[in-house]
């Protein structure tokens, strides 16, 4: 392993990828006590949203961008009121299993509408890179970093200032409290949905390139941003990027380590997610929630 | 002199700031009945907890029939013949009251027996055939054999109160814990739960160490009373000792008085 | 009635419900059914047969089994039932992890292929008898169980099912790259063994395949049973239910969740044993995530820790996921027929069941509330949000000792 720049901002780079998704789940978890198996499937199923605008319809890059992150927004919506609501107090497991069913749901919609061979996505950042500290550094990668980055701060800065924001938090805290006090829950869960799966679009979008887009595209990606919301407690959005980019950054090092090679590094992740969660059930940045008798 | 049934000696529990227990010495000696009282946030359920072994004393030595509670592991405190209620009941949503009580008896056999039991070799089910027997009993004592086939969750609140009482009972305990067992009944409950307490010892040959809020119950019932105030024991004795205790009156009785005025 | 506790196989309902469904297959149609519909006809008829003699039904779940042993003379749906009865046991052996134990496990069709690996490695590279292969898959499969099961201890929740779908995710991954024991993505092809001498006048290839699959479906439906309706079974429904309740009656925690992860492998690594020998084929990515998920379905779709549950879910997922066509809507958009693919028409009835039936089919049948809450909300539902909330604020502080007594007494089935 040696210690490339290039390999690390490469690395940073689609870590904030995984970041964007964990930072979904991390929404997700923390409003309804839900793991979404399914964000990854929506983040794949928005972006193929983004690419029929951009390439069949030929709207100009941001435009079809940003139509297919309010339909991502939308999509985040309806599920939670159609599949989500439904089920939301009963057993954990039977949760999980609506979120796998729409897991497997978007993954055969994708399927049926877009078919399983690679759709050739072009990045909208130039293709060259800039001559950085010694080494070059792409102008996609920059572009993917700093475009998560933002969508990022702007879901912390609604979850954290605003009024919306603050009303989802204590939904969380307290569902009944807050419904007793004229907080809508239906609603903020709603939009808590609708925010996760904005994000994940966009980090789909970002990606598709990178990544390549077909159905399964974000199947890999969904496995390294559980890994990185488990780093961040489940709970800490701040946590769930940190756990992205480290989880970024680890992958494209071990990749690049000749007996690990990209193939068994999704393994390598596992065993580190696995080591992690060893020595800190919690995660690195969650507090120990005991139950007291 | 025999060894008690239960010892703190010099117990101490902190939860990062807060002080639960701040070196509780205190006994229940066999066949004894007594009272753990004080008031909310005392650190009575604590004392339970260290006890069950899910809460581990900073300092101090729990003995049980001369056994070191600290070196043994949580699961091997029924087998040692102490069982426990809750304060919120804790009853087995999946089991009807029969099963229950058939799982109270966990501890009577000693092994797992997965081999046996896969194979329900006749040893097992004449172990089962002898703790339905039991659950039986048990049943009958508490007048809750018409929902033997009932879910022991759904079942009027009294009643899964009672449940939970003989889920404990049923294990044959030495020494029976009893967390705020009245709380929400109603008199006639209160008074019937009282006779059901004294009976137990009589009829099971178990000690109780009984928390409860209602004063007038715990003196009435208990050979001993022991008072904790944050933490700290601030009297053991007779219960007419230590309701005359001023200290007692100050901490605990007088509050309560008002409280409830 | 006692009959938690007193219980035996009620024989006399089995045998009735087999020769029903003989008689419906033989004798009603003249074309033999197609296997899926055989079985529910023996479970359903199980299940009125255990009604009718005022039993429990629980029994039923061998129900499906007997008239099976009629079926096979028809050869058609004899490989659709063996793969149904393969399901199934896998299915029972995750029940006994996550419905039994509580312990959230995606990580089940690993260790099928586990199981199926060890039997087409030693059945195809080493020349082993194939059926003594068998308990050596279920072996291999267990002692891996155990050591995630003794990882899974440290986890909880959903840090559980990230834990497991991990090892679904990253299993293949493995099994793909250590090419030298697994073959690749080539895979291993394994020779379907032919019936013994004794058989082999009366049976082909594929009967004899299933019946060795009903033998192991029936041991385990009975292991299961004796294990499940015990003492251990108790433990584990009282670590699950509350785990500090269980610690208390002396539950060692530790060791019945080691044990149910255990075991419910063993039973995977037995099934995949029998795929591999009744499909003749293994390759690692059949066993990946989407074929995980695809047990958990089973059982919550059939009935969460019921053993007939396994089997009525491994049915209607087996046919779900075979079946079901592509559903066609009438309507064009810009000339495109819209319609919905399979595997989403399998998701969405899949969505559909557990918001509907939580409890399962097997709930429908058994739990009348399920029902009721069903044609309640058909009837004109109400908005459930506010419901909890209700449901919260008024539960009571006080204690009614006078609550009206629930005339319809719940029924725990298997
Ligand atoms: N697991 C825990 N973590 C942190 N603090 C705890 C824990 N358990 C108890 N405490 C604290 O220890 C103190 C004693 O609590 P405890 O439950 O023992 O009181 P109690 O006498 O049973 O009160 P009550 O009558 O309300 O049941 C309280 O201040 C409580 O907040
Ligand atoms: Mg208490």
């Amino acid at each position: 392993m040696h210690l490339d720049l290039q390999l690390i901002t490469s690395g940073l780079a689609i870590g904030s990828v995984y970041g964007s998704i964990a930072l979904g789940l991390v929404l997700i978890y923390r409003s309804t006590g839900i793991l979404n198996f399914a964000q990854g499937e929506m983040a794949t199923f928005s972006t193929y949203i983004g690419w029929s605008f951009v390439v069949s319809v030929g709207m100009p890059y941001w435009v079809g961008f940003l139509l297919a992150v309010l339909a991502a927004f939308l999509l985040g919506a309806v599920v939670e009121r159609v599949a989500i609501r439904p089920v939301q107090n009963q057993p954990h497991l039977t949760v999980v299993i609506v979120t796998l069913g729409l897991f497997l749901l978007f993954n055969a919609l994708s399927l049926k509408f877009w078919h399983s061979d690679v759709r050739p996505f072009r990045s909208p950042f130039p293709s060259g890179s800039v001559h950085v500290l010694g080494t070059y550094i792409s102008w996609v990668s920059i572009g993917i970093f700093g475009v998560s980055l933002i969508s990022m701060a702007f879901v912390g800065i609604v979850f954290r200032f605003t009024k919306v924001g603050l009303a989802m938090r204590a939904v969380t805290s307290n569902p009944m409290a807050s419904a007793l006090m004229g907080i809508s829950n239906g609603r903020i869960l709603s939009l808590g949905w609708g925010l996760s799966a904005a994000v994940g679009a966009i980090a789909g979008m970002l990606a598709a390139n990178r990544l390549l887009l077909d159905p399964n595209m974000m199947q890999g990606v969904l496995l390294y941003a559980f890994a990185a919301a488990v780093i961040g407690g489940m709970t800490s959005p701040v946590g769930a990027v940190i756990g992205g980019l480290v989880m970024g950054v680890t992958n494209a090092l071990v990749s690049s380590v000749s007996w690990i090679g990209s193939d068994l590094s999704l393994a390598a992740t596992f065993i580190v997610l696995v080591l992690i969660l060893l020595v800190r059930p919690q995660g690195l940045f969650g507090r120990q929630i005991e139950v007291r008798v | 002199m025999t060894a008690s049934t239960l010892e703190f000696d010099g117990v101490s529990v902190a939860f990062g700031g807060v002080r639960a227990l701040d070196d509780v010495s205190f006994s229940v000696g066999e066949r004894e009945i007594v009272g753990l009282i004080g008031p909310n946030g005392a650190g009575k359920t604590t004392a339970f907890n260290c006890v069950s072994r899910f809460v581990r004393p900073q300092r101090g030595r729990l003995l049980a029939g001369g056994v070191d509670l600290t070196s043994v592991a949580p699961h091997e405190i029924a087998a040692l013949g102490i069982a426990r209620t809750f304060q919120g009941l804790e009853l087995f949503k999946s089991m009807t009251v029969a099963e229950t009580l058939l799982a109270g008896q966990h501890s009577r056999r000693r092994t797992m027996g997965a081999l046996s039991s896969a194979l329900r070799l006749p040893s097992v089910r004449r172990a089962e055939a002898v703790e339905i027997a039991h659950a039986r009993e048990v049943a009958d004592f508490f007048s809750i054999e018409q929902y033997w086939d009932r879910m022991a969750t759904e079942l009027p609140y009294g009643v899964q109160k009672r449940v939970d009482i003989a889920r404990a009972l049923v294990s044959a305990p030495r020494l029976l814990l009893l967390d705020e067992p009245a709380a929400g009944l109603n008199v006639e409950a209160l008074a019937e739960l009282a006779t059901v307490i004294r009976t137990i010892r009589a009829e099971f040959n178990t000690a109780v160490l009984l928390v409860e809020h209602h004063v007038a119950m715990v003196m009435e019932l208990c050979d001993r009373v022991c008072v904790l105030n944050f933490g700290r024991v601030i009297a053991d004795g007779r219960p007419e000792e230590v309701q005359r205790d001023p200290a007692v009156i100050e901490a605990y009785l007088g509050t309560k008085v008002t409280d409830d005025a | 009635m006692r009959s938690v506790l007193h219980g035996h196989p009620r024989l006399v309902g089995l045998v009735i419900s087999a020769l029903v469904t003989w008689l419906l297959n033989e004798v009603l149609f003249p074309t033999p059914l197609n296997g899926y519909l055989v079985v529910l006809f023996a479970y359903v008829g199980g299940v009125v047969v255990a009604r009718l003699s005022r039993g429990d039904h629980r029994y039923a779940a061998l129900g499906p089994l007997v008239p099976l042993v009629f079926l096979a003379q028809n050869s058609i749906g004899v490989t659709e039932l063996t793969q149904i009865l393969i399901l199934a046991i896998a299915a029972l052996g995750l029940d006994l992890i996550t419905g039994w134990t509580g312990q959230l496990n995606l990580a089940q069709g690993i260790f099928i292929g586990l199981g199926a690996y060890v039997t087409a490695i030693l059945a195809s590279k080493h020349g082993w008898p194939i059926l003594l292969t068998l308990p050596l898959a279920g072996l291999v499969a267990a002692a891996a169980g155990l050591l995630l099961g003794v990882l899974a201890l440290r986890f909880d929740g959903v840090y559980l099912a990230v834990l497991t779908s991990a090892v679904a995710l990253a299993g293949p991954v493995l099994l793909l790259h250590y090419k030298s024991i697994t073959n690749g993505v080539n895979g291993i092809i394994v020779n379907q063994p032919q019936p013994p001498g004794a058989f082999a006048d009366w049976l082909d290839t594929d009967q004899w395949g299933y019946y060795v699959t009903v033998v192991m479906a029936i041991i385990a439906v009975c292991i299961s049973w004796n294990l499940l309706s015990g003492r251990i079974g108790r433990a584990l429904r009282a670590l699950r239910d509350s785990p500090i309740a269980a610690k208390g009656i002396g539950v060692d925690l530790t060791r019945y969740k080691v044990l149910a992860f255990a075991v419910g492998s063993f039973w995977a690594g037995l099934a995949g044993g029998l795929y591999a020998m009744t499909i003749g084929f293994v390759s690692a990515d059949s066993f990946g995530l989407f074929y995980s998920i695809q047990f958990l379905t089973i059982i919550v779709v059939g009935g969460l820790s019921t053993i007939s549950g396994a089997f009525v879910g491994a049915v209607v997922i087996y046919e779900l996921s075979t079946n079901v066509q592509t559903i066609g809507f009438a309507t064009t958009v810009n000339g495109v027929a819209l319609s919905i693919p399979q595997a989403a028409v399998y998701a969405i009835l899949l969505i559909l069941v557990v918001i509907f039936a939580p409890k399962g089919i097997i709930g429908i049948f058994s739990d009348k509330s399920d029902w009721s809450r069903l044609t309640q909300r058909l009837r004109g539902g109400h908005n459930r949000s506010t419901d909890v909330v209700q449901a919260q604020a008024d539960r009571p502080p006080i204690v009614r000792l006078d609550a009206p007594e629930d005339p319809h007494p719940a029924i725990t089935s298997y």
